[in-house]
């Protein structure tokens, strides 16, 4: 008889971080064309959808790239955590943080011309965004309270406080059945490209990408935050004041989350409007930093698969008609692949005769 | 007379390393079988396949003269067929009492387990090998003997013919190391054999009938006790001639360097862990701290490296008061320190080693400009400088650190250390686990440094270590220091009787 038995990598095969990815993706597609083919469809032909909605043309790029912004962002702030060794799950409300008080500097500063508003909606999304991320890393550093429930549950806060917002004080007055602000001012409107709704986000998201990286592999600190994050006990050990470093890296990270924000409404909607805010990209941020594992070029990488997944799912709902519960099947299960692929970075499979 | 257990030709193969190479090893009923050998000589891999833990590449068991079939050799099997482990890190329930513990041991426990039975069996085996053991009493409030005493017992209770002791004595006091040797005997003469993994070379000659010798893998030899001496063991371990007695410079202490007046810490748990310690270390001076492990020697080395706040007394270093002393602050003042931690404290496991060697410089301007971006070349260079100074054997230079053996590892601890030039240095258990080409390296740096006029501080449960390398030892018991002497005036003996608080009932 034959088993199959589970043993630890002795060492570490750097062709596997590219292996196991291309290897899960090829696995996920087989096992994501049995969702199509219980449903009547032909699944090449769905898959052959999916990739031309997402990659087709300029506009399927453009849409693809619309969709990667916001999880670039909600992405490497968790990356910044992941490398540390914090959970940050408050994403989410930090970028809603950060499109509220984008918003409310778009009304204050209105009068201001583009260079002057635009870094301000900025400069004032990543304080609100950072200072959501402030109390979990006070709470962590001071009295030891688990930073995944303390910022899970401030995104609570901040939606629903957004929501508040919407529906009372900042409700535009032109509409009031609905909730919504009125529109920013030409000012505190990005350019958009080529006809689509490309906006610059995704240039001060590369920005963004590449200085992280940098600081990773070539600054002193870089350097002391992965010491932390692999193990607190020689970070202190080594001199490093670990709390203040904890705390610097949940603000920095709720500020970036924060200016993700920003730049979703002051790039895309224009305004602040109910349900149109985040489409769950600080949860899908998680993911994003997961699978780049902490490194920020490749979150660039996974921000444009998981876009196009989006958009290719969205094709497959215009074109063969599914209804979303399809897609977000097939969705659920390309992530379930790749999250379980990354378990035989570390472990092997080998088959053992028995008895 | 048959032997109960016999291994041939056994191979053994981890990815890019031969972890035995056809090993032969018997035991005999009721014989003490010492298996020695340097770290990596193959020991523990031999010991995990004889329990069934690892699966072997080649070779073949026999169990009283039974072929085993490989494929159904388990640790379950293993334990069937009466082959026990004493593990050196008890696995035992620490909230639960002994008797419990033990009951978890019988693998045919019923539903609703027999527990007077099991006290019975307790019973009989505390006087028949006189492994006495209170069935009621929780395991985290039995000391280090004790904990021993269960897991022997639990083995037993599977009815074990083999016993696996893996450096049982290593975290024993001389004392409480004797007691287990009369346990071990009686247990050899009822008919159990034990294999018995020891560094140190004079227990396996008072105990043994037998070594066994492996080196790098391979099967060096077997030879009986009577036939045999420890300087040519020693030279079968390492392959050459070994001088494990350092030689040492003449004492001539200096300024006093470190100054600990009165101080007081508590521990984890928030008890008292020193109580009202003074001591001073010298330039030029090796300081001994000799005590069994849990009476404040992790917490001493805490306070003074600033990784632990004092509660009472105060701390000088050079005449600076550091009392309230943080790990910056004590770098700043020059105190290096070698962790008893090695792999959680004194390294980053997953990083190279250029990471590891500039952990507390990387800020130096020779390192990084304005403390901001690291300067790769610079760090690189003296890395490679260091590896060969210290002559440290790596696969590559930017492979995880975790992957260096002890010994290796130990270096890059010491060479960092070390290149910072301290003016005190506190190492702990420094040469703990480390074969004896390594312990004689670290012994010989400390030795370096204590003639360049460095103060050290050695903590250390090796007295023989102790004795050979410290200038002045000084005895902690329950967080206090019971008695400073001259190493020339004492003994191993009175060292031993001292530090489990001895000296209160002989005075």
């Amino acid at each position: 008889m034959w088993r199959l038995k589970i043993e630890k990598r002795l060492s570490y095969n750097k062709w596997l971080d590219y292996f196991v990815p291309v290897a899960s993706m090829v696995l996920a597609l087989i096992a994501g064309s049995f969702v199509f083919l219980i449903n009547g469809a032909n699944p090449f032909e769905a898959y052959k959808e999916m990739f031309v909605g997402a990659f087709g043309d300029g506009y399927a790029w453009s849409e693809t790239l619309v969709q990667a912004t916001p999880l670039l962002f909600t992405g490497l702030a968790i990356s910044l955590t992941l490398r540390t060794l914090l959970w940050n799950i408050g994403a989410e409300g930090q970028f809603f943080m950060g499109a509220m008080a984008a918003t409310w500097a778009a009304q204050y500063f209105s009068q201001q011309p583009p260079w002057i508003l635009i870094p301000l909606l900025m400069l004032s999304a990543m304080v609100a965004g950072g200072l959501w991320g402030l109390p979990p890393a006070i709470l962590k550093t001071k009295l030891k309270v688990n930073e995944i429930l303390t910022t899970l549950l401030l995104n609570y806060v901040a939606i629903f406080f957004v929501n508040y917002l919407l529906y009372g004080p900042w409700k535009d007055p032109m509409y009031p059945g609905f909730p919504q602000t009125p529109r920013y001012p030409d000012a505190a409107i990005l350019t958009q490209y080529f006809n689509t709704r490309l906006h610059t986000g995704i240039l001060i998201g590369l920005v963004v990408a590449v200085i992280l990286y940098i600081l990773y592999k070539k600054t002193g600190w870089g350097y002391k935050i992965q010491v932390i994050g692999q193990s607190r006990k020689t970070a202190k050990y080594a001199g490093i004041r670990v709390n203040r470093n904890i705390i610097r890296v949940l603000v920095i990270s709720g500020a970036i989350a924060g200016l993700g924000g920003m730049l979703q409404i002051s790039g895309l909607q224009h305004k602040l409007r109910l349900g149109g805010i985040s489409n769950n990209y600080g949860y899908t941020g998680i993911i994003v930093a997961f699978l780049a594992n902490g490194n920020p070029l490749a979150v660039i990488l996974v921000a444009l698969f998981m876009g196009a997944l989006i958009v290719g799912g969205d094709s497959l709902q215009i074109t063969m008609g599914f209804g979303k519960g399809v897609v977000h099947m097939f969705e659920g299960m390309v992530l379930f692949f790749i999250l379980a692929g990354e378990s035989l970075k570390r472990y092997k499979l080998r088959w053992v005769k028995h008895g | 007379m048959k032997p109960y257990v016999e291994l041939k030709y056994i191979t053994k193969r981890f990815p890019g390393v031969l972890a035995l190479d056809a090993v032969n090893f018997n035991v005999m009923p009721g014989e003490i079988h010492a298996l020695l050998g340097e770290n990596g000589a193959g020991k523990t891999v031999l010991t995990n396949i004889l329990s069934g833990r690892y699966d072997l590449n080649e070779g073949e068991i026999f169990i009283q003269g039974e072929r085993i079939d490989p494929s159904k050799w388990s640790a379950r099997a293993a334990l069937d067929r009466g082959i026990g482990m004493v593990y050196q890190d008890f696995m035992l329930v620490e909230e639960h009492t002994v008797l419990e513990n033990i009951a978890l041991a019988d693998l045919s426990i019923p539903f609703i387990p027999d527990f007077d039975q099991i006290r019975k069996t307790i019973a009989d085996f505390g006087t028949k090998y006189q492994l006495d053991v209170d069935p009621d009493a929780k395991i985290w409030q039995l000391s280090v003997s004790e904990k021993q005493r269960v897991e022997i017992i639990k083995a037993l209770m599977h009815g074990s013919k083999i016993l696996i002791m893996d450096e049982p004595t290593a975290v024993l006091t001389p004392q409480e190391a004797d007691e287990l040797f009369k346990i071990v005997k009686k247990l050899a003469k009822e008919g159990t054999s034990i294999i018995f993994i020891s560094h140190k070379l004079p227990e396996v000659f008072e105990i043994c009938d037998r070594i066994t010798v492996l080196r790098k893998g391979e099967y060096i030899g077997t030879v009986n006790v009577a036939d045999t001496n420890e300087k040519d063991l020693a030279k079968m371990m390492v392959g050459r001639e070994v001088f494990l007695q350092t030689e040492k410079a003449k004492y001539k202490p200096g300024l006093p360097v470190l100054v600990l007046k009165n101080i007081s810490a508590l521990s984890d748990r928030r008890i008292k862990a020193l109580n009202n310690l003074s001591l001073t270390v010298h330039e030029s001076e090796i300081f001994g701290i000799a005590g069994v492990s849990g009476n404040g020697q992790k917490e001493l080395a805490e306070v003074i490296t600033g990784l632990r706040p004092i509660t009472n007394g105060n701390i000088h270093v050079n005449g600076n008061d550091i009392t309230e002393n943080t790990p910056r602050k004590a770098i700043k003042e020059g105190i290096g320190h070698i962790p008893d931690d090695r792999i959680g404290m004194g390294v980053v496991p997953d990083l190279g080693m250029p990471k590891s060697m500039v952990l507390k410089n990387y800020k130096e301007s020779r390192f990084s400009f304005k403390g901001i971006f690291l300067k790769k070349a610079e760090i690189t260079n003296y890395t490679k400088k260091l590896i060969k100074k210290f002559n440290i054997k790596t696969s590559g230079m930017s492979s995880p650190v975790k992957l260096l053996s002890g010994g290796n590892l130990q270096k890059v601890i010491l060479a960092r250390e070390i290149s910072e030039e301290p003016c005190m240095m506190v190492a702990v258990h420094p040469t703990q686990g480390l074969d004896i080409g390594a312990t004689e390296f670290v012994r010989d740096t400390l030795e370096k440094q204590r003639v360049d006029g460095a103060a050290i501080l050695l903590i250390s449960e090796d007295l023989e270590e102790l004795m050979a390398v410290s200038d002045r030892i000084g005895v902690i018991y329950e967080g206090e220091i019971m008695d400073i002497m001259l190493t020339k005036d004492t003994t191993i003996e009175d060292l031993g009787l001292k530090m489990t608080g001895g000296s209160h009932v002989a005075a």
